[in-house]
């Protein structure tokens, strides 16, 4: 449908050179949201008019689709996409106070049901436990793994990554604070190493075998 | 970079496809090169993993034989494991950064589904949760299937699209189809057909005013489209110290956070100039 983008040439050159001069950024930056601008300039006054409509027709749906498959490809697009929708849902009323509280409480729901995957299964209860004697959480006991939790959580992951690393069960660059794949198979080794029941999660016998030494 | 840099635990004889070593180990790091992994991965390093492999070794051989063919094979294979595994990743961290309530593009993000919601008569019926929710089940199934996911949000907004419009064709079956709450509504100001010239000139007029610093962490963000990782390194590179993961992404709302800040107060200005003065 459009050709290649100028800013994706800019992109190739860029890349390729991986320099941080600032000036040439600068003007690269606004070189190519200028191109991006002018060059979709016609999409993007069809999705204002498409995110503006109140109610989307299937016609309308395939456009916006379209539109939506666009800016999978070019990262300048995807940005003016949120952008323009920043500006819009204002103007919608979409970004009171009040609807923004409810996105929060929405996060909120998100983050204890699809972050820290790997203790999807385990007691709660027992996590809240564990960070509590290892001295992250001093919240109730309560089963409910909300924000406080959550936030204690990765703070000890930060730490059992960094010790893992350290004794080379564990990629340093992959110090995140998220329990993902490769660190709930990393305490496993661990836990192996030292003959610890290896469930892959760091409970307090992984702990304490973590700080000795 | 270094670390990896280090001597293989095994020689590479020469071949007739390869005829010399270093030429299969450009090819190999060209390649990785071209997956955009030479951030954390050189061909040493995934020879290396190749070579542990190898299901002949003794710890008493000295000499081992490996054929160029099978190290190739087993290289290409441990690459595309490794694109597998940083694509989920950085998918996982870009889906999950939307969990945040600091995080900027977070709340656009929800505020738009709740649009649609509304566009389609669901917002009754379904949150931004559950729309976010499927959609991020569906990515995940995509990347397990070997789907390369360029840039996240892009593809999860998309995706998001998909997932309503699913959603809506089956209420749209069941026996009673119910038109539930309400759909968009807008103010008048919202229609002028002006508005998003002014709005597209804001945003470049914004940028301009942004500090340097700033401008090189969105560009590098969102114009040439890292991951944070990724972002720190280049970070760590102009400053010289370490700048973690969880720096970088701070930096990296605080500017774009400033970036709308600046734009709210340009489009304030624009309506008190004369036109045709940006």
């Amino acid at each position: 449908m459009f050709s290649v983008s100028p800013g994706f040439v800019h992109k190739e050159s860029m890349s390729r050179e991986r320099s941080m001069e600032t000036n040439e950024n600068q003007s690269m930056l606004i070189a190519a949201l200028l191109a991006t601008t002018q060059q979709h300039d016609e999409l993007l006054t069809n999705y204002q008019e498409l995110a503006l409509s109140s109610e989307l027709t299937d016609t309308a749906a395939d456009q916006l689709d379209q539109i939506y498959e666009e800016a999978e490809k070019d990262p300048m697009l995807n940005f003016l996409l949120t952008e323009i929708d920043h500006t819009l849902n204002h103007r919608l009323g979409l970004l009171t106070d009040d609807a923004i509280e409810g996105y929060k409480d929405q996060q909120a729901w998100l983050r204890e049901r699809l972050e820290q995957k790997p203790f999807e299964h385990s007691n709660c209860e027992e996590v809240q436990r564990m960070l509590a004697e290892a001295g992250f959480y001093e919240g109730p006991i309560d089963g409910v793994l909300g924000s406080r939790s959550t936030q204690a959580l990765r703070q000890m992951t930060t730490q059992v990554q960094e010790r893992l690393s350290q004794r080379g069960f564990y990629n340093k660059e992959d110090i995140d604070g998220f329990l993902g794949k490769s660190s709930h198979q990393a305490v496993k080794a661990f836990q192996q190493s030292k003959s610890l029941e290896d469930s892959g999660l760091p409970n307090r016998e992984t702990l304490i075998a973590l700080s000795s030494e | 970079m270094s670390s990896h840099s280090q001597k293989l635990p095994f020689q590479l004889v020469y071949n007739r496809e390869h005829p010399n070593l270093k030429s299969f180990h450009q090819f190999l790091q060209d390649y990785i090169e071209k997956q955009n992994l030479a951030q954390c991965h050189d061909a040493y390093s995934v020879m290396k993993k190749a070579y542990s492999l190898y299901s002949d070794l003794n710890a008493s051989d000295e000499v081992v034989e490996i054929h160029l063919a099978w190290m190739k094979t087993q290289c290409m294979t441990i690459i595309k494991d490794i694109k597998q595994t940083e694509n989920r990743k950085y998918f996982d961290h870009t889906v999950q950064s939307l969990f945040y309530g600091n995080n900027p593009e977070a709340i656009t993000f929800c505020s738009s589904i709740t649009r649609l919601l509304r566009q389609f008569r669901l917002s009754g019926t379904y949150d931004a949760k559950d729309i976010i929710s499927e959609a991020y089940a569906r990515g995940i199934d995509k990347i397990e299937e070997g789907t390369t996911i360029k840039i996240p949000l892009a593809w999860l907004r998309r995706t998001c699209l998909n997932v309503i419009r699913e959603f809506k064709k089956k209420q749209a079956k069941a026996d009673k189809p119910k038109l539930d709450g309400d759909a968009c509504s807008l103010g008048g100001e919202a229609m002028e057909q002006l508005l998003l010239d002014e709005d597209m000139k804001a945003i470049r007029v914004a940028f301009e005013r942004l500090s340097l610093e700033d401008q090189n962490i969105l560009h590098v963000r969102i114009f040439q489209g890292l991951s944070w990782r990724e972002v720190s390194k280049q970070l760590e590179r102009s400053d010289t110290t370490p700048v973690s993961i969880g720096t970088a992404r701070q930096r990296g709302s605080r500017a774009l956070i400033r970036l709308r800040q600046h734009y709210v107060q340009i489009r304030k200005d624009i309506r008190l100039l004369p036109q045709g003065d940006l």
